[in-house]
């Protein structure tokens, strides 16, 4: 799995990241902090690994 | 001088007229064997057939008229009511005991028109609905897409299946089957394709995924994997037309065999030598899933040979796992029942015969014109099983944008969970334009 451009995403209300959006296999999606979500998942691997980071948000 | 002594040759033959012979002067006895023939026994009085007939003096089968009385057949009394029991009784007969007819077929005439209540507790091992853990295994829903150019790494492709070919570059797509398959009526198969011309032969990966909550069923019972499979007659290239698929059992928590299970293993396993023709291969766990499992999956392989042509190719359709020791008739479910149990992990607005990469608005959102920051939300048809990750798509396609005013503007999804999610547009929507988008959610394993 191909990940760039991984940033978080804020909730208005909260101010807390809620989402990550990233670049996956050319893909521009929105991937929640879900560690049941298969590509949450494969980005906290890649982080560990040091492979990518993840920018804070806006 | 007295006769003392006659022997029998001194008798000529008829020279002694029956009639000179005074009653009981011939003892039984001094009758040899033979000594009087049948033309010289006539009318004898039934007063002196006495005695008991010595076994072998009179066959059964010289009973060759009459009737023999009831009395001399058993004791009591005959009637039409009792019948000659094996102990020489006339007996009455007995009720007929169900265990008792142990062949033959019951007509439907001797069933009552209402069958009497019968507790579902006692309808065991009935084949029902709901049996086929596999989802999509007659490869109905293809909501990606119908075609598919791999070459590393895990893809979906029909819903609820991945492949991952290592380094091979290969093609696998939705077929029609166009010739029946005997008891199994599909429309649609995958068929797995090595490229023409390609020369690497690694392996090729072919697998779905249940999420942990439907393994826990399986524990204490053996499972039964069926599938039908054919090859290309000449052109596929896998050593000995071998194609091998497995159920394999895991402890882990929703995970998926491209990483592998913990404590993974095959539970069942079989290489299969696929034919032109469709064949239905099945095989059992040789044993109960254990109670500690809490992951089932299916995984499979081809390998290849030298350099594939146009057709190094194999089609699979129809698979089903079902807790039973035996394999049954493959489940139909109905294409909307199957498209929403596809949903739960993947579920796209676009109409089913678009793919999700492509824009169309079959039931995506819209914004209606506003000015500022603009949200909107989308909720999906069933649960997913996990918080989805979503793409938007704006009207050329592209990812992460919606059409706003002419133009593709940046949009993005600060909430998404199982049910729906939360998008906003960047800049907002003009006052004098609409935004349009449409999305699909991922949530596979």
């Amino acid at each position: 799995m191909i990940i760039t451009n991984a940033k978080y995403l804020k909730h208005n209300v909260t101010d807390q990241n809620t989402a990550v959006q990233a670049t996956i296999n050319g893909v521009e999606c929105s991937v929640p902090l879900d560690e049941n979500n298969r590509h949450y998942a494969e980005i906290l691997k890649q982080v560990a690994d040091g492979d990518i980071t993840i920018a804070e948000a806006d | 001088m007295a006769i003392t002594k006659i022997v029998r040759q001194g008798i000529a033959d008829d020279a002694i007229d029956g009639t000179k012979i005074a009653d009981d002067v011939i003892n039984s006895e001094h009758i040899v064997d033979a000594g009087v023939d049948s033309a010289h026994i006539n009318d004898v009085a039934a007063s002196k057939l006495t005695g008991t007939i010595a076994s072998g003096r009179l066959s059964a089968a010289n009973l060759g008229s009459g009737t023999v009385p009831t009395a001399r057949l058993g004791s009591g009394t005959a009637n039409n009511a009792v019948f000659l029991r094996g102990d020489n009784t006339w007996a009455a007969a007995g009720s007929t005991s169900a265990s008792d007819l142990t062949s033959g077929t019951l007509a439907d005439a001797r069933f009552p028109s209402t069958l009497p209540a019968i507790s579902g507790a006692n309808l065991t091992g009935i084949v029902s609905q709901g049996r086929n853990l596999i989802i999509n295994g007659g490869m109905d829903v293809w909501q990606r897409a119908t075609s598919f150019a791999l070459t590393n790494g895990k893809a979906y492709t029909a819903d609820r299946f991945w492949l991952n070919p290592q380094s091979v570059a290969s093609t696998h797509s939705r077929q029609a089957v166009t010739s029946p398959i005997a008891g199994m009526a599909s429309q649609y198969c995958l068929r797995i394709q090595r490229n023409i011309n390609v020369s690497a032969t690694g392996l090729i990966y072919f697998a779905t995924d249940l999420e942990s909550t439907n393994a826990f069923a399986c524990r204490g019972r053996k499972l039964t994997l069926s599938f039908y499979a054919r090859k290309h007659a000449t052109g596929y290239t896998a050593t000995s037309d071998l194609f091998s698929l497995g159920i394999v059992s895991g402890k882990g928590t929703d995970q998926t065999l491209v990483n592998g299970y913990t404590s993974g293993s095959y539970v069942a396993n079989q290489s299969n030598t696929l034919t032109s023709s469709w064949q239905r291969f099945t095989v059992t766990t040789s044993s109960v899933i254990a109670d500690d499992i809490t992951q089932i999956g299916l995984q499979g392989t081809r390998t290849s040979v030298g350099t594939a042509g146009t057709n190094d190719y194999m089609e699979i359709t129809g698979i089903q796992v079902e807790i039973s020791d035996a394999a049954t008739d493959f489940e139909h479910r109905s294409y909307g029942e199957e498209l929403a149990l596809c949903q739960r992990y993947f579920f796209k607005t676009q109409p089913q015969s678009v793919a999700a990469d492509t824009w169309s608005w079959g039931g995506g959102l819209t914004i209606a014109p506003n000015t500022g920051n603009r949200q909107t939300g989308g909720t999906f048809p069933v649960t997913m099983r996990a918080s989805a990750t979503v793409t938007v798509l704006s009207t050329d396609s592209s990812t992460g944008k919606v059409y706003r005013s002419g133009s593709h503007v940046a949009a993005s999804i600060p909430d998404s969970g199982e049910n729906g999610f939360r998008l906003s547009v960047s800049g907002g929507v003009s006052t004098s334009a609409d935004a349009a988008m449409c999305f699909y959610a991922d949530a596979e394993l």
